[in-house]
């Protein structure tokens, strides 16, 4: 039986962001989403402001209730194959998430 | 954090797993003994366990679309962030990492002891054959050959559960390893260990609190070995001097509470059903001296009931119940019409879900009536509905 253990990597304190859109993303036939550019991000207060292409995208910051942590998935080696072993590492911690849930905004500007 | 979001690259959907701990945990994670495994890939349900707890793992989906993004140190100076493919330092540029549709969740679960029980009923007990060969390995492989045996990773495997509530219950059930597996005594058999190393303690005249164990196991070596009379002592001792008994330089001291449960547990193994006149009368003879029967004891043990012919305990154990909840509380009810809460405690204590009261579990399958537990029972016009 597979026993996956969870490891904390030199990495696990750094903080991450959530950012919930809703629907999904996709990319024009051809391209890939590696090194391309969704949008801007800004904040009007205390308040998000998402900017992609020609729309707005307004949102608000939540503090999770409870926190998650970022896993990563680590190569098996011969010998975790053999044994039945397989490792993960925690490579970060998420405290808030930005909701964008509102319908985007035209903007012409 | 401000800046131009762009895709990282090496960023793909899924590419990384969330999920959702306690903040306890992430208290946890900075030990250097922490513990943190999945268990139960391969099957239905995965569990995640800690040192001392389980959780189901429950995968929860989204129709949303969640960028993972690591915050940006605002203390690294702009030229020194990440660069665009381009080669040109772009200082406001926000790496996404990847992207998710899922999250995982945790729900702290009890594993059940009764699970643990049954599997360790399809091994052999350890039994007077056994042990007359010497209970050494090659004993064990000539009379138990083909038999199925468990190593504490095997338990721990099909429980799912965290080593420290494995242990926990390996104890609960008197279990013992015995050359790396995980077995039940007969009752027979540990009936007569315990007996004897009772006699020999009070031949010795050596105090129950102070018990010299390399005493004790030099002197019923030839009748039993140590490993078996450790296991004994443990079983008797007080909670707080339990392991002691593993280092043969010190002295154990036995809880009174159970030796005189042992002792009537042997009474009710030669007779299940037994009036109170006569328990109270023989279990008394039994004891060793400073040691009275008490009643108090018998909870989860045996259980009263009034007929016509007087008071009469019946030996029933929670291992002697169905593991069901709905079945266990019909099996009681059998036994006995009306239940206070508290007695039902040590039968039905062990089926609670975390986070459920044992009123809550007993209110399920019962009603409150005068401050008893009593079954429900369904009434004739409901019924006829």
């Amino acid at each position: 039986m597979t026993r996956v253990t969870l490891l904390p990597h030199p990495d696990h304190e750094s903080e991450w962001i959530l950012v919930e859109l809703q629907g999904n993303l996709s990319v024009r036939k051809g391209h890939r989403f590696p090194e391309n550019e969704l949008g801007d991000l800004k904040f009007v207060g205390d308040k998000p402001v998402l900017r992609i292409g020609k729309y707005r995208l307004d949102g608000k910051c939540m503090k999770l209730n409870k926190p998650m942590v970022v896993l990563d998935r680590v190569k098996q080696t011969q010998d975790d194959k053999k044994t039945g072993k397989a490792r993960v590492h925690i490579i970060g911690k998420i405290y808030e998430k930005y909701v964008f849930a509102k319908r985007p905004a035209f903007v012409l500007r | 954090m401000e800046g131009r979001l762009a895709f990282g690259a090496t960023y793909a959907e899924n590419r990384h797993l969330v999920l959702e701990v306690t903040k306890d945990m992430l208290a946890e994670l900075e030990k250097a003994d922490s513990v943190f495994q999945v268990r139960g890939l391969n099957k239905e349900r995965a569990y995640l366990v800690t040192k001392d707890k389980t959780y189901e793992i429950q995968s929860i989906e989204s129709s949303n679309t969640q960028l993972l993004i690591k915050k940006r140190d605002e203390s690294i100076q702009p030229a020194k962030r990440l660069k665009s493919a381009t080669g040109v330092p772009d200082t406001n540029r926000i790496v996404i990492e990847a992207s998710t549709t899922t999250h995982m969740a945790l729900r702290e679960t009890i594993p059940s002891i009764y699970t643990l029980y049954q599997l360790l009923r399809t091994s052999p007990e350890y039994s007077d054959e056994e042990a007359e060969a010497g209970g050494t390995a090659s004993a064990l492989r000539d009379v138990i050959a083909g038999a199925k045996l468990y190593r504490f990773d095997d338990l721990c495997d099909a429980l799912h559960c965290s080593d420290e509530e494995l242990r926990k219950y390996l104890r609960m059930l008197h279990a013992i390893e015995i050359n790396g597996f995980w077995r039940l005594l007969s009752t027979a058999f540990a009936d007569d260990l315990i007996e004897f190393v009772l006699a020999t303690i009070e031949m010795n005249g050596w105090a129950f609190d102070s018990v010299p164990v390399s005493r004790c196991v030099e002197d019923v070596k030839a009748d039993y070995p140590a490993f078996l009379v450790h296991h004994a002592l443990r079983l008797l001792c007080k909670s707080s001097s339990e392991g002691a008994g593993a280092n043969g330089n010190k002295t154990i001291a036995l809880d009174p509470a159970k030796i005189c449960l042992f002792k009537a547990e042997l009474l009710f193994h030669k007779k299940s059903t037994i009036s109170d006149r006569q328990l109270m009368n023989e279990w008394g003879k039994m004891l060793p001296q400073g040691l009275m029967p008490d009643r108090n004891l018998l909870g989860g043990v045996a259980i009263e009931s009034k007929t016509p012919e007087g008071v009469k305990w019946t030996y029933v154990t929670h291992l002697m119940l169905p593991a069901l909840a709905a079945d266990r509380m019909d099996a009681l009810f059998e036994l006995r019409p009306r239940w206070k809460l508290e007695d039902l405690r040590p039968y039905m204590e062990c089926l609670r879900d975390y986070g459920e009261t044992l009123e809550q579990l007993v209110l399920k399958h019962a009603r409150e009536v005068d401050g008893y537990c009593v079954p429900i029972v369904v009434s004739g016009l409901a019924m006829a509905r």
